[in-house]
């Protein structure tokens, strides 16, 4: 398996820009409120991860209970909205609105710039390596916003895309570059990506079985999400401010990740932790919050070392995939069902 | 032949055990007949019938042999294997000079049927695979130059080792292990026509060079140039391709002591036109964190026996064109 770390010189707030999240968050806190009120409407779940019922309360958040997996270390949330009260309130809430037509939209140059043309050569490079070339299909699911299909479409690798429930508001945007919007699945894909998608699935063991059952055989599918095993949210843990419901019902542990992928009967070709701000998350969120506690070091290191030093520290926290930005490529097998 | 490779092997001191292993792991091989002038080696082959002669093995029933030996006596073995009838394995170098993979390539005519294989494992490790698929897909465009860097510290009795010896290895350094980084320039290159070359000895008391500098080009203008050395105390291998689009670096190779380091490759692309600041570009380092290259190099060996497939990588053709180059770099020093 392979480990990658990467180095782009990229900051939080190009990507996150304070006033942007701090809007978002408090949109999805209001929201969560009013869509999720009634405590007798929420599913106790086991660990979506590993599938174990061993666990205890790691904290508790906005009125959540987010629970510890004795056996994989995931994080998450239970009880959480049932699978229709969430897709409810993707398509109807504020926070859903604002993510498209402001999030997206205002930082779609800087994510494109630092994170989506790397996406999608590292997903380039994966097809070279093992895809299933014949299928010249890719799908996208859950999509928000129409600046991923542009930069795969760059790549020369596809005949057709298919955008599979993508937040509402895009339809426009999709169809403009040529985007099938598909609200149930599609068939004999090459390859599917889902961007930031796990953590706030119902069930991610169901998301990832429905991308298997859509891949060719050796198809390819790439997912993003946070992983509780990084470092920013392992020092933060209930203080991380950018961790929210329903944004965020699973912070999975990057072995829960790994036993996740395999159950839904796919095989593991990457699973990296690329990310660059788990440092810098950590000190904002210390100066944004004066109960944020850091272990000493930390501190020391954070004020008293200087860039070079916490890009070295970031990378290390890379390699051993130790930070809470998460990629994942796997394909599915010749002769299994996914 | 039957549906498993019978296997005689030759040569059974430190490359000749780790091919073993590897063929013990194959499902489609197994084997019987060894044969080492030191029969100390003989304990690790178990239920392997072991001789201190080669003929117990050119004369067995055996349907291949693998030949890890000292580089004098490499080019005969592989000779009299083919002549036997034997499909052959042979480590790299094929011999101590050109004329030695010469001789090799007229009995391989002979012997139109076998097939033969070097082992310049170096293609088959997971960062040169990685890099060859981002190199063949155009993604980084045209290579422009390459910069290889390949050496080992020698060591404590190294200058009584049989490589130290000129009767035995012909040749230093160069012969030794830049041969990999030349062979891995020709893989992704093709060939070279130009060559200048400064060849010292520098540190250690051999009749052989223990460090070699070149510059190679070919007809396209493509430059490569080379560093091989046994004067290198912290082990080091580096391959640099430079593309019109973009760079990669393949740094560190998986050995059994790890003392070359982690084996990564780092990618980026010329990104000055699309907003990042000139020399700055986003780079991506990817950990390999298993060797594949001596199971996939016996694999494709194996595959080619079973299935009569033609030897694609490590042929009699690569083995003297990659030996031609260290002559010129050796010739054009002196």
């Amino acid at each position: 398996m392979k480990r990658v770390v990467i180095e782009s010189g990229l900051h939080d707030s190009a990507i996150r820009p304070q006033t942007l999240l701090s809007e978002f968050r408090r949109l999805s806190i209001e929201d969560a409120k009013s869509f999720f009120s009634d405590p007798k409407e929420l599913v106790e779940v086991a660990c979506p991860a590993c599938d174990s019922d061993q666990c205890h309360e790691a904290f508790q958040k906005e009125g959540f209970h987010f629970q510890e997996c004795e056996e994989c270390k995931s994080v998450y949330v239970s009880p959480r909205p049932s699978k229709v009260a969430l897709a409810h309130y993707y398509q109807k809430s504020n926070a859903t609105q604002y993510r498209v037509e402001h999030f997206q939209r205002e930082t779609a140059e800087a994510r494109r710039k630092y994170l989506l043309r790397a996406l999608s050569n590292w997903l380039g490079r994966i097809v070279d390596e093992k895809g299933n070339v014949q299928s010249r299909i890719f799908v996208d699911m859950g999509s928000n916003s129409s600046v991923l299909f542009d930069e795969i479409q760059r790549l020369g690798l596809f005949d057709s895309s298919y955008a599979v429930n993508p937040l509402p508001g895009l339809d426009v945007e999709l169809a403009k570059i040529g985007v099938t919007i598909s609200q149930g699945g599609v068939s004999g894909a090459g390859v599917i990506s889902a961007l930031h998608q796990l953590e706030n699935q119902f069930s991610p063991f169901d998301m990832v079985k429905a991308a298997g059952d859509m891949l060719s055989i050796n198809g390819l599918f790439f997912f993003t999400t946070r992983t509780i095993s990084g470092f920013d949210l392992q020092m933060l843990w209930a203080k991380a401010p950018y961790i929210f419901v329903p944004e965020h019902l699973n912070l999975l542990s990057v072995e829960g990740i790994d036993r996740l992928v395999h159950r839904a009967g796919l095989n593991i070709i990457e699973l990296s932790t690329p990310g660059q701000l788990d440092l810098e998350l950590t000190a904002q969120a210390r100066e944004a919050d004066p109960s944020v506690e850091l272990p000493n070091f930390i501190e020391y290191l954070i004020e008293q070392r200087d860039k070079l030093a916490h890009n070295d520290f970031q990378a290390y926290l890379q390699k051993h995939r130790l930070s809470s930005h998460v990629r994942v490529a796997a394909y599915r097998r010749e002769g299994i069902d996914a | 032949m039957s549906e498993r490779l019978n296997i005689g092997m030759i040569g059974l001191g430190k490359m000749g055990l780790i091919r073993y292993k590897e063929l013990l792991k194959h499902p489609y091989t197994y084997v019987t007949h060894g044969a080492d002038p030191n029969e100390a080696h003989f304990a690790e082959y178990h239920g392997v019938e072991c001789s201190t002669d080669s003929p117990h093995v050119l004369e067995s029933d055996v349907d291949c042999i693998m030949i890890a030996t000292p580089n004098r006596y490499t080019p005969d073995l592989v000779i009299a294997a083919l002549d036997a009838g034997k499909h052959v394995f042979s480590e790299k170098p094929p011999g101590c000079s050109v004329d030695d993979i010469e001789r090799i390539i007229e009995a391989e005519k002979r012997n139109p049927g076998l097939k033969l294989k070097f082992g310049f494992n170096h293609r088959y490790h997971a960062g040169i695979q990685e890099a060859k698929r981002i190199i063949d897909s155009g993604r980084l465009g045209r290579i422009l130059w390459m910069r290889g860097v390949y050496g080992k510290a020698g060591g404590e009795g190294f200058e009584d080792s049989w490589r130290s010896d000129k009767d035995m290895s012909g040749s230093g350094i160069l012969l030794d292990q830049g041969i990999h980084m030349l062979d891995l320039f020709r893989y992704f290159s093709g060939d070279f026509t130009e060559v200048k070359s400064m060849v010292s000895t520098a540190y250690w008391d051999i009749p052989m060079e223990d460090n070699a500098f070149a510059l190679l080009r070919d007809e396209q203008g493509t430059v490569a140039m080379l560093h091989s050395s046994s004067t290198q105390w912290n082990h080091k291998f580096s391959l640099e391709i430079y593309c019109s689009d973009g760079l990669l670096s393949v740094n560190g190779i998986l050995s059994s002591t790890r003392s070359y380091g982690d084996e990564t490759i780092s990618v980026a692309r010329r990104q000055f036109d699309e907003g990042f600041d000139s020399g700055k570009p986003q780079i991506e380092t990817i950990y390999f964190d298993t060797d594949p290259s001596w199971e996939l190099e016996v694999e494709n060996f194996v595959d080619s026996v079973l299935h009569d497939k033609a030897i694609v990588s490590g042929t009699s053709e690569d083995a003297l064109k990659v030996m031609e180059l260290v002559f010129k770099i050796y010739n054009d020093d002196r």
